[in-house]
């Protein structure tokens, strides 16, 4: 057996590397940062124990270098790489350096990586394992006949998407027949330009699902546990903009149904550190394995909040041969929990990345308010990468409560210098379906998404014209005023009325 | 008549005072015109109701400065409002003469300037025009990538492209000009 490792590298960035080295301080690790040269100021390069600068700012060029990552591991004697989530987190390639290098991965081993990576190779196993996928292709479809007969046994419309795919790219809804072609033909160069391969598959769509994920824990002895699920289905370009936990739609009893299968999926790959498992779920409540993700998530910190589990710790823990500290019956989920991802894109341009400088950072705080971030005053958000900036995680004891804290948490949220997706959020938290827990994945596309552009600009402009307005007219109807222990001076009418009040 | 160019959040706005001897105001912003009506109780440093074309909205102005930047609450949103250049006077202009207030919503105007520019900082990842070429309004002319995000960069008129200042692989600041179309 594995003793704790003394050293860890963080290969990643941001909110999620701050996040990676607090769990580490707590179980004694030292930490290596590596950073590129875009991220000379960043959080993460000061708060690890080392640091290192592995390369230019764009990501092929630095978070995405195996070698250079490998070799500073190697130079700082580090044990194990955390991945965080996105860059080289579910890269086979990556987690075989690792192990070649004998470093430990602090995720699952490459073969599981490149087993749910394949999406119609986890659509299979998971089905074998008598998991519900959702209808359609169990093999890559080759031309449009093929296309054809999966759409005339499952009913239109389908989506074809690509099968080393995710996030929505390469994908393309088919309404009927007569579409095939085109589609097919679009979705496999997209595929092909994303992720160098044009293979495609067939699904059926579900009209306005819910995104519903399960977490799961195991570790290397077989022991698998769920936390309970995450409700992600208010979304934008398949892109997840809040959680909540638990799901306003869940029962105890479907929870128990449905973890069961979460369960099962983990099992059936043999799957060990923190993963989670995928559903979409249909009008009649049905649910389908949508995908397994094998990694930390961005939105593992609501589970966190309602179970009381440090999943990165936990993960950390398994990853160095540990036994899981919990057993199924231990774990409670408590109240209730919202997350907002915070993005510098501008909600009233049609959501543009916004980076620059924060010119003033003042982040929300009080009970049940969590906040995961990497930004201070000052500093100043490179164009290279993801657009998120903050997680804001309000608890609640109820999701009423819940809310309510939200609301008070983006009110004081102050970031200033840069555009961000704060006032959307707090549009959602008006939305009367939204309140009574009516959401689905087109939720804010259908209800949200056009509202936005004109209040703003009719802001703007009143802005513009009031201040104007108020120049002239204060200017116009001068009067004087004497203030004593000072010298006689013109004071405005604005401000003889204020006095007269 | 007095006409101010002020910067809201660095976006620049023409404010014309077409009529304010009374209330309701006839003010026009960027070629749109509004009636406006403001609440009696005119004060800085306090919330004010403004009413544009019957709409109210909530109004704080903390002071107003005629060189430094001071901030605008619209509606609980806080703007960085600046005036750009002194006040001019136009006396071709008489109360007199007076277009009838804009019924549509707001909306901001199109830039109708011949500058292409960049709407956000980033890289250029692919310029799909060269000098000499005619385009037409909503045609892709480069494609801008930041924060892991393509965003085309369309047509704002029709026209000949007549310099292209941006090249492939180059970052770009925000309000750069990418090319010109004559």
């Amino acid at each position: 057996m594995k003793t704790m490792f003394e050293k860890v590298l963080i290969a990643n960035r941001g909110e999620i590397a701050l996040r990676i080295i607090r769990a580490c301080k707590e179980l004694g690790i030292k930490t290596v940062a590596v950073y590129s040269e875009a991220d000379r100021e960043s959080l993460h390069v000061k708060y690890a124990d080392e640091s290192y600068c592995i390369g230019p700012g764009p990501p092929t060029q630095s978070y995405l270098d195996i070698n250079k990552i490998i070799k500073t591991a190697r130079d700082s004697s580090s044990e194990a790489i955390h991945p965080g989530y996105g860059f080289l987190a579910q890269i086979p390639a990556f987690a075989e350096a690792c192990q070649t290098n004998n470093i430990e991965f602090i995720g699952p081993s490459s073969a599981i990586l490149k087993k749910m990576g394949n999406k119609v190779t986890a659509r299979k196993t998971m089905a074998d394992a008598d998991v519900p996928v959702i209808p359609g292709s169990m093999n890559p479809v080759k031309n449009k006949d093929e296309v054809a007969v999966v759409a005339d046994e499952i009913g239109y419309p389908i989506l074809v998407k690509a099968v080393f795919g995710g996030g929505g790219r390469g994908m393309r809804i088919i309404k009927n027949k007569k579409d095939i072609p085109q589609a097919m033909e679009l979705a496999r160069l997209e595929a092909e330009s994303s992720f160098r391969s044009p293979e495609i598959y067939v699904e059926k769509m579900l009209t306005s699902p819910r995104h519903i994920e399960f977490q799961v824990l195991a570790d290397k002895k077989g022991n698998i546990i769920h936390l309970g699920e995450r409700e992600c289905s208010l979304q934008r370009k398949y892109q997840k903009l809040m959680e909540e936990t638990p799901s306003p739609m869940m029962t105890e009893e479907l929870r128990n149904i449905v973890a069961e299968k979460a369960v099962k999926a983990a099992e059936a790959i043999n799957y060990s550190s923190a993963g989670t498992v995928e559903f979409l779920v249909d009008k009649e409540g049905n649910f389908y394995f949508l995908e397994m993700n094998t990694r930390l998530q961005v939105e593992h910190l609501i589970t966190e909040m309602v179970t009381g589990v440090d999943i990165v710790k936990e993960q950390t823990k398994i990853a160095a041969d540990e036994e899981l500290a919990y057993k199924q019956d231990d774990i409670v989920m408590r109240g209730h929990v919202i997350n907002c991802r915070i993005n510098s894109e501008d909600p009233y341009q049609d959501f543009v990345p916004c980076p620059g400088t924060i010119t003033k950072y003042r982040p929300p705080g009080g009970f049940g308010i969590r906040v995961d971030s990497a930004l201070y005053t000052g500093y100043t958000i490179p164009v290279f990468y993801d657009s998120l900036i903050a997680k804001l995680a309000a608890w609640g004891i109820n999701r009423h409560e819940a809310i309510q804290r939200m609301k008070n948490a983006l009110n004081e949220y102050q970031i200033e210098g840069i555009e961000t997706t704060i006032p959307l959020h707090k549009r959602i938290l008006e939305d009367e379906f939204f309140r009574k827990g009516k959401i689905h994945t087109r939720f804010v596309e259908e209800r949200i998404g056009s509202l936005i552009p004109e209040e703003k600009y009719e802001d703007e402009e009143v802005a513009a014209l009031s201040a104007v307005l108020a120049h002239h007219l204060c200017n116009r109807q001068t009067g004087l005023a004497v203030i004593p222990q000072r010298k006689i001076r013109k004071v405005s009418s604005w401000r003889m009325i204020r006095r007269h009040r | 008549m007095m006409e101010r160019r002020v910067l809201v959040n660095n976006k620049r706005h023409e404010v014309r005072l077409l009529k304010v001897s009374k209330t309701p105001y006839l003010v026009e912003v960027d070629d749109r015109s509004y009636e406006v009506d403001v609440s009696n109780q005119l004060v800085y440093g306090a919330p004010i109701l403004v009413k544009v074309n019957g709409k109210p909205y909530k109004v704080e102005i903390n002071k107003s400065d005629q060189d430094a930047p001071f901030h605008i609450k619209v509606n609980n949103r806080l703007f960085k409002v600046q005036y750009e250049s002194m006040e001019r006077v136009s006396s071709q202009i008489t109360e007199t003469i007076l277009p009838t207030p804009t019924k549509e919503p707001l909306r901001r105007l199109v830039d109708e300037k011949n500058a292409v520019v960049a709407f956000m900082p980033g890289r250029v990842v692919l310029l799909k025009v060269k000098p000499g070429d005619l385009v037409n309004i909503g045609d892709t002319l480069c494609v801008l990538e930041s924060m892991k995000m393509e965003n085309e960069i369309t047509a704002h008129k029709a026209g000949v492209v007549q310099e292209v200042k941006a090249s492939e692989g180059v970052m770009v600041n925000k309000g750069e000009t990418l090319m010109i179309i004559q």
